[in-house]
């Protein structure tokens, strides 16, 4: 009995945090408008409507196009600053900086470099490039999204990367030097294996975040145009804050958990299979 | 573990933690405290009721607490604030369209009895049928608006164009306006024409309907359906039009961005509401006139109406205190001028006669916009439709004229709007 006192915070910050909240979603999601147990009708509601489709597709696409490019740019930035010096210090900062500006605040920023006639489009058109529609076009809003989110994470996701290759051994890369081991080859052979759990760690946590997207899309696009950036976040916001359906918010916030789930389980079962060297 | 010469047990510890984890327990208490001062919920920093606020502690000694959230997400949050039991709101602005939502939530105090008979007479009759739900009033109607086309003097004459008159004889269809629009900006304006509330449902819902092609809703509850007929699709086709050829901007997206253009000599031609017209005249060397609100050739003119009603919180403890102030801004005659801040119009009758008699004695350049007002007003003014489904409606059309703004095709956007609010209105307890 007597570790309980001390875990008595953490045990009931979990049981009020974390799984009574997930048992009131449940029992919501099961829920009628009008509170009345209903069954499977929110589910069966929302997986017959096209709207959702869209919205599970656009979801998917941001979480498939988001988390390979922001863990390959934050790799490679990784590798490039790892090392301290004169050079590469302040620019690892100016790398990390954009991290503690709030994402809301990121997406204003963003919002006006994305006007017809804000930055993006003079930068674009002192390089010759025409001037492009951004947010306002179904087929460029979400990827520049995608490019807002990762200004944002590339520097956050770097810094956890950095300190795992910190983490290898040096005499690792000597002994491979001594043997006549190249850059690549060390990088492939020693860098990549040894990286592993660092890299489990930011794939894992970047598509729980690209999931969990929220801030831009309800400042800068509210879902549109034509529906190309409706994610499921923000759908279930509007569904619960705006259109006061809770339980169906509630089907979809369990719907979006349960597809989070499946996916990091994926990403742990492949990430964990240790590789002989 | 010792503090300042105290010796901390481990019980001491543990009491203390449990102590501290308790203080937000004691919230209730102070807002208990707060009791006496009216809290007021409203859009903004409070910038625009501050003259309200300011007449009503004169009169009744009384202060008012203002809490603001954005504009758009004022009615929702009074929802979810509501929702969680201790809302912390004695008075609210409602906008009226959410009356029949509000009232299935129970929470609106019932006025009948307070103002049902005292307002007949004092207020307009349409605005108190706003007010009325179910056999109940349960708001009061506070401000009222309608719509004009604002128009920069300077650029029109640069351009040759005359100024179009303020009569209503002198009402112009939509293609003509357009017309002088894309002339005064081949002569050098940045941009031809601007709605001042971009997309809302609001300030467009006068385009279908003056094609006859309703508001979007029908049947005996107004939960059918009906915006992907004739009159839609055309007004959807005009809509993108302008924004594809380039007369109207896509880059400001905020009524305040579209003021500010309209001020900064850079728009030609913007339709508006009149509480502009205190900030417009404001602006040094702006010259700027207005005109009967257009409509379409073939259709009839209609202009939007309707605005904020206060309402009081079913489960305020400052009855008596809320229901005095709104009296005072709602059936005070000199409440209610101040309430309608500056050159918005009244819900009150005698209130919007004064207001309206002031604007051309203060802008000379305006002679003639009292007449025209007052006959909006009277003659071409509708409403939003008061539906269970107007939240739904509201944010998924308002979404709809966005991506046809952004170059999406009428037909296709209002076939899938169709679709989706069939679809939301299904979720709707009836």
């Amino acid at each position: 009995m007597a570790p309980l006192p001390f875990l008595a915070p953490a045990l009931f910050a979990l049981l009020a945090f974390r799984l009574l909240p997930a048992g009131w979603l449940v029992q919501q999601s099961l829920s009628g408008p009008q509170g009345e147990f209903a069954g499977l009708d929110n589910f069966e509601f929302l997986f017959t409507a096209p709207s959702f489709a869209n919205t599970l597709q656009a979801t998917l696409t941001f979480v498939a196009v988001t988390v390979p490019l922001q863990t390959a740019i934050a790799f490679g930035l990784a590798l490039l600053f790892a090392e301290n010096s004169r050079i590469f210090s302040p620019l690892r900062v100016l790398v990390f900086l954009p991290v503690f500006v709030p994402s809301s605040v990121a997406a204003i920023l963003w919002g006006a470099a994305y006007r017809p006639q804000g930055l993006a489009n003079a930068l674009l058109g002192s390089l010759g490039v025409s001037a492009q529609p951004f947010l306002s076009s179904p087929s460029q809003a979400l990827m520049s999204i995608t490019v807002m989110a990762s200004w944002i994470g590339c520097g956050y996701w770097m810094m956890f990367l950095i300190g795992g290759l910190k983490d290898i051994p040096r005499d690792l890369y000597e002994a491979a030097a001594i043997d006549g081991a190249g850059k690549l080859s060390s990088l492939w052979h020693i860098t990549i294996p040894l990286m592993r759990r660092p890299l489990a760690f930011v794939i894992v946590a970047d598509t729980v975040a690209a999931f969990l997207l929220f801030a831009p899309i309800a400042i800068l696009t509210r879902g549109g145009p034509g529906g190309s950036t409706q994610l499921v976040m923000f759908d279930v916001y509007q569904q619960a804050y705006f259109f006061n359906d809770v339980s169906l918010a509630a089907a979809e916030g369990l719907t979006l958990m349960v597809i989070m789930m499946v996916i990091v389980l994926i990403q742990f079962r492949l990430l964990s299979r240790e590789k002989q060297l | 573990m010792t503090i300042m010469g105290y010796r901390l047990g481990r019980r001491g510890f543990l009491t203390g933690m449990l102590g501290v984890s308790s203080l937000p327990l004691l919230g209730p208490l102070t807002a208990a405290a707060q009791a006496q001062t009216l809290r007021f919920f409203g859009w903004g920093d409070g910038t625009y009721y501050k003259g309200l606020f300011d007449a009503f502690e004169k009169v009744s000694g009384e202060k008012i607490a203002f809490e603001g959230v954005p504009f758009s997400d004022l009615q929702n949050t009074i929802l979810q604030r509501f929702r969680t039991g201790d809302s912390g709101i004695d008075v609210f602005l409602v906008d009226p369209t959410y009356v029949p939502t509000f009232s299935k939530l129970g929470i609106l105090g019932d006025l009948t009895s307070a103002f049902g008979e005292k307002s007949k007479g004092k207020l307009f009759p349409s605005d108190i049928q706003g007010a009325n739900y179910i056999g109940k009033m349960l708001t009061m109607p506070m401000e009222e608006s309608t719509q004009v086309l604002f128009f920069n003097k300077g650029l029109l004459a640069k351009a040759g164009v005359e100024a179009p008159g303020v009569s209503p004889d002198a009402r112009m269809t939509w293609d003509k306006v357009i017309e002088l629009a894309k002339k005064v900006q081949a002569a050098g304006a940045e941009t031809g024409f601007g709605f001042e509330q971009v997309d809302r449902y609001y300030q467009l819902q006068v385009l279908p309907e003056s094609l006859g092609g309703g508001p979007g809703v029908k049947g005996e509850d107004l939960l059918t359906v009906d915006v992907a007929n004739d009159a839609w699709l055309q007004a959807g086709k005009w809509y993108g039009s302008i924004f594809a050829d380039g007369v109207a901007s896509r880059a400001p997206t905020k009524s305040q961005e579209m003021r500010d253009l309209f001020k900064a000599g850079r728009l030609a031609f913007l339709v508006g509401g009149p509480w502009n017209i205190a900030e417009f005249s404001k602006v040094e060397g702006l010259d700027y006139g207005a005109a009967p609100h257009p409509y379409f050739a073939g259709g009839k003119a209609v202009t939007p109406s309707e605005s904020f009603h206060l309402g009081m919180a079913a489960d305020t403890k400052n009855v008596d205190k809320a229901l005095n102030f709104l009296n005072y801004a709602g059936l005070d005659k000199d409440g209610a001028v101040v309430a309608a801040g500056g050159s918005g119009l009244s819900a009150n009758i005698g209130a919007t006669q004064e207001i309206l008699s002031r604007i051309p004695q203060q802008n000379p350049n305006l002679k003639g916009i009292d007449a025209l007002m007052q006959y909006e007003l009277a003659n071409t003014a509708i409403r939003r439709p008061r539906t269970l489904g107007y939240l739904q409606l509201e944010e998924l059309v308002t979404r709809a004229w966005s991506d046809i703004r952004n170059g999406n095709g009428a037909a296709e956007t209002f076939a899938q709007l169709q679709s989706e609010l069939e679809r939301s209105f299904k979720r709707i307890p009836h």
